[in-house]
């Protein structure tokens, strides 16, 4: 069939007008190809196999990373979570705090203004009393001088024997 | 019993010995009623630090051609024990047991002015009244007494003074 076919002469289609061109050329091709399949072959497969072990794995990785981040992003929304949830806790306890506090000063303040206020109404009355005391005994020492004073000028010698002779007529009655 | 007994008692025994009593206590008195009647004499005659002969030759100095030489010895005796200051209790004390030997009380009597024999032989019957017992009485011129009578009997005293009453007025205006 080929024989017939290249003796239909060159044409510049299929075959060369020398045959032996052809056999050449085929036997070229293939060991060609036989050098591919053989050595050329096996790369491009552990290439392509590699290739896919990388992506794989980057595949296995992203995905360990994707749960991973998940995870940790979990994490954080809980820890966000208790973190609201103690802040929370803490400005409620705070308020409780102030709270307590407020009213134990208020009370203490109370009690302080008080004892205050009964301090200065003993003051007062003391300093009052003592005062009353003073002008009191003044008024009593400044009498008994100026009643001493009216005694010694009326004490004559008339009054004198009047003040003996009482005396004893009250020792003689008692 | 007293320190005063005692002196008293020691002075009746030498006044007994000597015979003459009855001016050794007048004497005392006279001398007792000069000490408290001059505060430099007192003051010298208390002063221990003085040596007792130089108490006692104040005292014979003062005494000197006043008094009899028993007075003068016993009065002696009494300074130089460094007792000056009690004198007045002492010559008290003397006639109180000199009245009891006789079978009367002895009486102190305070005037601030002098009291006439009448009076006091008046004073001296309402005392012996009001006692149930004679009563000698001895009159001293106090004029801090004011007015009225102050008498001492043993242990119990009769206040009719103005003094007092002055006092008592005081302490009510008080």
């Amino acid at each position: 069939m080929l024989n017939l076919i290249a003796a239909e002469g060159p044409n510049g289609r299929f075959l060369p007008a020398d045959i032996k061109e052809f056999w050449w050329s085929t036997a070229a091709f293939l060991v060609v190809l036989t050098l591919i399949i053989w050595k050329l072959l096996p790369l491009i497969k552990k290439a392509m196999s590699d290739r896919s072990d990388r992506i794989r794995d980057g595949l296995v990785e992203a995905e360990r990373a994707r749960v991973g981040a998940e995870a940790e992003l979990s994490a954080l929304r809980s820890k966000l979570g208790d973190a609201d949830a103690e802040a929370a806790r803490i400005v409620e306890a705070a308020h409780e705090q102030a709270g307590t506090v407020k009213a134990d000063l208020i009370e203490r303040a109370d009690a302080e203004a008080a004892d205050a206020r009964a301090k200065a109404a003993i003051e007062v009355s003391a300093s009052t009393g003592q005062a009353s005391a003073d002008i009191q005994a003044s008024v009593a020492a400044q009498a008994a001088a100026a009643a001493e004073s009216v005694v010694n000028a009326n004490l004559d010698q008339s009054t004198h024997v009047d003040l003996i002779d009482r005396y004893i007529e009250q020792v003689s009655g008692s | 019993m007293s320190r005063a007994h005692h002196y008293a008692n020691a002075i009746i025994e030498v006044g007994n010995a000597e015979g003459d009593t009855a001016s050794i206590e007048s004497d005392l008195h006279a001398f007792a009623n000069a000490v408290a009647g001059s505060p430099e004499l007192q003051n010298s005659l208390s002063d221990s630090s003085l040596p007792a002969a130089k108490r006692q030759q104040i005292v014979e100095d003062v005494l000197s051609g006043k008094a009899s030489n028993a007075s003068a010895a016993a009065i002696s005796m009494i300074v130089g024990a460094g007792r000056a200051a009690d004198l007045p209790e002492i010559a008290r004390a003397l006639s109180s047991a000199l009245a009891g030997a006789r079978g009367s009380a002895y009486a102190e009597v305070r005037s601030a002015v002098p009291m006439t024999a009448d009076q006091i032989a008046r004073l001296e019957a309402a005392l012996s009244k009001k006692t149930g017992r004679p009563v000698s009485a001895r009159v001293t011129v106090d004029p801090s007494v004011v007015g009225g009578l102050v008498t001492q009997i043993d242990d119990t005293v009769i206040d009719g003074s103005v003094r007092r009453r002055l006092s008592q007025m005081r302490e009510t205006l008080a």
